[in-house]
């Protein structure tokens, strides 16, 4: 398929990325060239420079004949313009566009597709705040993916020096089979994806296990990990991302307290948000964490302006005695970094509006992509077609590449963690997982014939 | 949904020497593995003529390139995906050393040339230059004639770029190569693929070859002599198959048509597609193109009017000299069908002036580029202008694009790095004896892939007399002077090298 990127911003060069590398010809547009020569550098996509919203540009970059348009520039205003110039020019194409600003997300029906052309509307913070949600209902866990409803979820679990399961192999997370999990990858300095039953676990090991929704606790349990549940957060930052965040958990019934330098934006969040307690103070400031009381907080979630704010208040926090910390992290390096050095669970913003994206570009009957740690490994959940490869056989038969793994069937109500003499049926609703590399070959086995 | 935590990656350390040493030798294996089987088809030819010695020679070529790229293919497997820039660079002056140094076989082992010479004679071949030490071309063995003029179609597009387009493998080490091969300051792309880029090249490259080998068929030459016209011609080389170059064939229509042909193989390829694709505006449009194709008609002019006064021929044929030997030396093709040296000194100076400019960047012509030059020249005007109102705001322009700063300093670089070489490597040459205009002429000549130069080494002298330390250099300067300097350059600077 023929994809335009506009912008070339972090999410701008993830996607296309991961776009060129899934064989897609990408052409990415920006106005700042140095941006493109970089991008140039590592990724095989085309270029052009200019003004995304400027319909010369985009013709420039194939609008006419391209089939999807991805605007992500850092102004709402530019991806709204382009993907309207895109509508008129291409009645074909489907149109994605980033929006931050909830003056924007709030008027659904007016921007989307029955009445400003947008296709997809995605909303990092949004996506960052269901994903903090995600963490916040599995206790202990560093990594929640939810497929197929919430009925299914990739969790990754490290391992403490005193679990239960140090030196046992895997078989023995799941002794009955109406419990059973399955082990999707385990991380220790490298992944091993769909490793074997036998593995013994060590210290340290972080597990990406899948289960179904209500297995998840005692297979939790199981590994080690008290199961308490988040009653408190603490939010540092009340940026957009942070009012996303503390809406959605405190319509979960968390209560919440949300903590925001800035006097006038502490009022305006306070006739916002109802049910969260909006504190006017610095959220790096010792003191005040303390007397919030972080030291009890079953989360704590750091959503400053600034990445390095955000790793240097979790590990305050953390020390100070919260629970389990969480921050949010854009830049790729850092990332990974973040949690060498004690930091629980790092959301990225940008990389969590990555995966809607990509579900586009692979339309069909795939329904979500997730990346598990930056896509060391992949789910993808999909509906079983007829004449589909996959279906009608036992999975031990099927022969998928090494690296890859059914890891949940859900027939009707019932879901299913898969062994080899699980056989998939038309119409199942089907979560795999595979390192992104295995990703074309697996999808010809998803497409009839 | 990208949920991230303890992942030690960051902070784990590549091993970068082994890794690289190993992606760069395989990539060499495989392309060597590619290019032996164009040692194939002049050994069919050979064997079509009787040709046994020769046939020998192409075998056992073909088995050593065979042989040590499938060894290394096996012995150095690895993941290209994370091919670097520096990586890139290596492998490309590396394989282009190699494959000359393996395309000098045959007339090793066939016995036409020594090594040195077989060495100069074949990467003269590749880098589509012409400069030929063979005195007796047409005494020449059908199966070696037919491989010296392949070599120039070969090298012509690149053989990298052709690698690039068949070898799927490559990922996004495809840029990597592509960017130390292909010609110009800016590399255009057709496709937001560099894989599919290569493939449209090369696609465009066939299509031109294809026609002008019936031209010439059509216009009464043999097969054999059309197709390796078409070699030198597409490739901008020059080896031809007659000891007069072109001038041998006695005919006003090959002439033309290989005019005509020159003019194309030296106009950027990207031009040739946005005619193709319906969009001819482009072409009209484009600086580079419309500079070159006057420079030329003005050059061709003055030929035309000094080979009319100068010698003693008709009118016609003047013009037809003139024209011929303008596009000839713009295009760094180099065909000889007028003696210049025998026209009045200004027609020898220009040129000398043309064995630097060259063509139009993303064509298969050598020097400094057309785009270049006029950069150059724009620039060093805004100098001017700017000690009248130094405040001014105003940088060169190109058609309707402003140059960029980054541009400028690539341009004045390059062009700095190729005058202080062409400087080097001139005095090297007058080292060897040589006198004044042949030294520098034939620097020039090697560097900006002509062919032929002045003095010594005019349109129809050879380059078998030249002293063996003489022949290295120039062998040298044409290897740089295809790839751009910066390619072969970049392996000899300590910065490099240094990590």
């Amino acid at each position: 398929m023929k994809i335009i990127v506009a912008g070339a911003g972090v999410l701008g060069f993830h996607v296309a990325k991961k776009l060129s590398e899934e064989g897609h010809d990408v052409v990415v547009v920006s106005s700042d060239e140095e941006a493109l020569r970089r991008l140039q550098d590592a990724l095989d996509v085309g270029a052009v420079v200019g003004k995304a919203s400027a319909p010369s540009v985009l013709i420039d970059a194939g609008l006419r004949s391209a089939d999807i348009l991805v605007a992500v520039t850092a102004s709402d205003e530019a991806n709204i313009v382009a993907c309207l110039i895109a509508e008129t020019l291409n009645q074909r194409i489907v149109r994605v566009a980033r929006l931050h600003d909830p003056a924007y997300l709030g008027a659904r029906g007016i921007i989307d597709k029955s009445s400003l052309s947008i296709d997809l509307v995605i909303s990092p913070e949004e996506e960052v705040a269901s994903t903090v949600a995600e963490l916040a209902g599995t206790p202990g866990a560093t990594d929640v993916l939810e497929f197929v409803d919430g009925r299914v979820k990739a969790v990754g679990v490290e391992l403490d020096a005193d679990s239960p399961m140090i030196g046992k192999p895997i078989k023995e997370l799941s002794r009955r089979p109406n419990e059973k999990v399955l082990v999707a990858g385990v991380y220790r300095g490298e992944m091993v994806s769909a490793p074997s039953d036998d593995l013994r676990l060590t210290a340290g090991d972080t597990l990406f296990l899948v289960a179904a929704d209500d297995s998840v606790r005692r297979a939790m349990t199981r590994l080690g990990k008290r199961w308490v549940r988040t009653r408190h957060v603490i939010i540092a930052g009340g940026g957009w991302e942070g009012v996303a965040i503390a809406r959605r958990l405190s319509a979960a019934g968390v209560h919440t307290k949300i903590i925001e330098q800035d006097r006038d934006l502490c009022e305006a969040l306070s006739e916002k948000l109802d049910d969260t307690l909006v504190l006017h103070g610095d959220g790096m400031d010792r003191g005040l964490l303390a007397d919030e009381g972080v030291q009890r907080v079953e989360m704590f979630v750091a959503a400053l302006g600034d990445e390095q704010d955000n790793i240097f208040t979790a590990l305050l926090a953390k020390r100070l005695g919260a629970r389990r910390v969480v921050a949010l992290v854009d830049t790729p390096d850092y990332i990974p970094f973040a949690a060498t050095i004690g930091v629980d669970a790092v959301v990225s913003p940008l990389l969590s509006a990555l995966s809607p994206i990509l579900q586009v570009a692979r339309r069909g009957q795939v329904l979500a992509v997730r990346s598990l740690r930056e896509s060391i490994v992949e789910g993808i959940e999909f509906v079983a077609v007829k004449d589909a490869g996959i279906v009608g056989l036992p999975l031990a038969l099927l022969h998928l590449p090494h690296g890859s793994i059914v890891g949940a069937v859900v027939r009707g109500d019932e879901v299913t963690i898969p062994d080899g003499s699980t056989v998939i049926d038309e119409g199942d609703r089907v979560v795999l997982f595979a390192r992104p590399a295995l990703m074309p070959r697996l999808q010809r086995l998803l497409t009839p014939g | 949904m990208a949920l991230l935590s303890p992942i030690g990656d960051a902070l784990s350390i590549r091993p970068i020497t082994l890794d690289a040493l190993r992606r760069v030798a395989f990539l060499l294996a495989t392309m060597l593995l590619g290019s032996s089987a164009a040692l194939l088809v002049p050994l069919a030819i050979a064997a079509g003529y009787g040709e046994t010695a020769v046939v020998k020679a192409f075998a056992v070529t073909f088995f050593i390139a065979a042989g040590a790229g499938a060894g290394g293919y096996f012995l150095f497997r690895t993941d290209l995906s994370r091919l670097t820039r520096r990586e890139g660079f290596a492998v490309v002056a590396l394989s282009w050393g190699l494959v000359c140094l393996i395309g000098s076989l045959p007339f090793v082992f066939a016995g036409t040339l020594s090594p040195l010479n077989a060495w100069f004679e074949c990467t003269s071949g590749f880098t589509g230059t012409g400069s030929s030490v063979i005195a007796d071309i047409e005494a020449l063995p059908h199966g070696i004639l037919f491989w010296r003029s392949f070599t120039h179609w070969l090298g012509g597009m690149g053989f990298v770029v052709l690698y690039i387009a068949l070898y799927p493998l490559l990922g996004i080490g495809a840029m990597q190569l592509y960017r130390a091969e292909a010609p110009g300051p800016e590399k255009d792309r057709l496709r937001p693929r560099i894989r599919s880029t290569a493939r449209i090249l090369w696609i465009i490259y066939l299509s031109l070859s294809i026609v002008l080998t019936i031209l010439l068929f059509v216009g009464g030459m043999g097969l054999l002599d059309a197709v390796c016209q078409m070699f030198a011609t597409l490739g901008t080389g020059g080896f031809s198959t007659r000891n007069d170059s072109i001038a041998g064939f006695h005919s006003a229509y090959v002439d033309w048509v290989l005019i005509v042909f020159m003019w194309l193989a030296s106009t950027n390829f990207s031009l040739h597609w946005a005619v193709i694709t319906g969009k001819p505006g482009r072409l009209l449009r484009n600086p580079e193109w419309r500079f070159y194709t006057a420079l030329m008609a003005v050059v061709a002019a003055l030929f035309a009017a000094l080979a009319w006064t100068s010698t003693d021929v008709s009118f016609g044929t003047a013009v037809r000299e003139g024209v011929f030997t303008a596009a000839a030396t713009a295009s760094t093709t180099g065909f000889a069908l007028a003696d210049y040296e025998l026209w009045a000194p200004l027609g020898q100076y220009v040129v000398f002036l043309l064995l630097f400019v060259g063509g139009c960047a993303g064509s298969t012509a050598g020097a400094m580029k057309v785009i270049r030059v006029q950069i150059f020249a724009k620039q060093a005007w805004r100098g001017l202008f700017r000690t009248v109102h130094p405040t001014a705001v105003a940088p060169p322009r190109l058609g309707e694009r402003a140059v960029t700063t980054e541009m400028l300093r690539s341009v004045f670089s390059f062009i700095g790095l190729y005058l202080l070489t062409w400087a080097l490597f001139s005095a090297g040459m007058s080292l060897t004896g040589m006198d004044f205009a042949t030294a520098t002429s034939s620097v020039a000549s090697a560097l900006g892939n002509v062919g032929p130069g002045l003095g010594g080494i005019g349109p129809f002298d050879n380059f078998a007399w030249i002293h063996p330390a003489g022949k290295a250099m120039l062998t040298f300067c044409m290897l740089a002077g295809r790839l751009e300097l910066f390619t072969v350059v970049l392996l000899f600077s300590p910065a490099y090298w240094r990590r």
